[in-house]
């Protein structure tokens, strides 16, 4: 049975953009006059500090991504390292489905895998700098990843190849 | 005939008409083929699965899909390994007819093998019903069906579907035994019981 490639894209620069811009509310919601340096503290901005570490929870993200995913990963090369991503660069995974794989599911996948990157980052961000949302973060970061368990292994209904492929008798 | 699928024609034309070859005037036996497509069967099983694993009691994906992907990839040589052991049993329990002389210095390897179609050979009485051969190669499609299915259940973790299956492979088993003697012809009944 032949195996469905499934490619999957996420940009990092977009995943910092979400996370910016959700820490960014976060921390205006919870803005009540008298906490301004807390709130400009969970609001992750653009300098190299903030930025630093938001690539490094968004790498360790990833690998954990791949290791719940590795029933469907292709081979990947033996050697790895611990440099910090690229805030330019796109992390891929390439998948390889069962035949009878439903396709419908390939974006509740992808959706699922950069849901799953933003909730792990915004968890870990806010461990640092607002400890009372970094749970809830890492709870929504569970339930991206049992829709990604459950969108991988939506089936379809096996068809018949081939018609007269069945069994017989035959006199000789 | 008229209005069938044109690919169940030939089907039809083979089991129930078939044409009877010579009878081989040393023995009496008509040679008769069961052939079973390997690709008939898995595509079968692929049908069952989906249904089994659609209609399971849980919630949990993974337990699912080992049941939807019964013949996917990584899968399917299993099954093939279990469809060649209980072929091999179905030419054993029909031993008085599929029964071959060995050949001195046979020999047997237990490498893989895939084969595109499995046959049973009988070496029919001339007087072996055509019907009964029809039965016999639905049932032991269908037996090969149930229990590659129990198995599979079993293997998967789902214990009282496999229990079904293992009940309806034993059904099917004893049907395709009892028709070893089943015999068409005439009945001939002495005039006097005692002689």
């Amino acid at each position: 049975m032949a195996k469905k490639a499934l490619t999957i894209t996420l940009y990092v620069s977009e995943i910092l953009v979400q996370v910016k811009n959700k820490a960014f509310l976060t921390g205006r919601s919870r803005d009540n006059g008298n906490n301004n340096e807390e709130v400009a503290h969970m609001q992750a901005s653009d300098d190299d500090e903030d930025e630093m570490q938001l690539l490094n929870s968004i790498g360790n993200a990833f690998a954990t991504l791949k290791s719940k995913l590795s029933e469907f990963l292709t081979l990947t090369p033996t050697t790895s390292n611990n440099v910090l991503i690229d805030g330019e660069t796109n992390l891929t995974l390439a998948l390889s489905l069962p035949s009878n794989y439903n396709q419908s599911t390939a974006d509740a996948i992808t959706r699922g895998c950069d849901q799953y990157l933003v909730d792990m980052t915004l968890s870990e961000w806010f461990n640092i700098t607002n400890k009372a949302d970094a749970d809830g973060y890492l709870n929504k970061a569970s339930a991206d990843l049992a829709i990604i368990r459950e969108a991988a292994h939506k089936r379809v209904r096996p068809v018949r190849s081939d018609p007269t492929a069945t069994s017989g008798s035959e006199q000789l | 005939m008229a209005g069938l699928p044109s690919y169940l024609l030939p089907r039809l034309g083979e089991v129930i008409a078939p044409s009877f070859g010579a009878v081989d005037p040393r023995t009496e036996k008509r040679r008769v083929t069961l052939k079973f497509t390997r690709t008939a069967l898995l595509e079968d099983l692929a049908q069952y699965g989906f249904v089994a694993a659609d209609v399971m009691k849980t919630d949990d994906e993974h337990d699912r899909h080992q049941v939807y992907d019964i013949v996917e990839d990584g899968n399917v040589d299993l099954v093939t390994r279990m469809l060649n052991l209980w072929i091999a049993e179905c030419r054993e329990k029909l031993y008085p007819l599929t029964n071959m002389e060995i050949a001195d210095g046979d020999e047997r390897i237990n490498t893989f093998a895939a084969p595109e179609q499995y046959d049973i050979v009988l070496n029919a009485p001339s007087n072996f019903s055509a019907t009964t051969a029809t039965y016999l190669e639905q049932l032991i499609h269908n037996y090969l069906i149930a229990k590659v299915l129990a198995w599979w259940m079993e293997l998967s973790g789902n214990a009282p579907a496999a229990g079904q299956w293992k009940e309806h492979a034993e059904e099917l088993l004893g049907k395709i035994e009892s028709c070893r003697h089943t015999r068409t012809g005439i009945v001939r009944r002495r005039m006097h019981p005692f002689p």
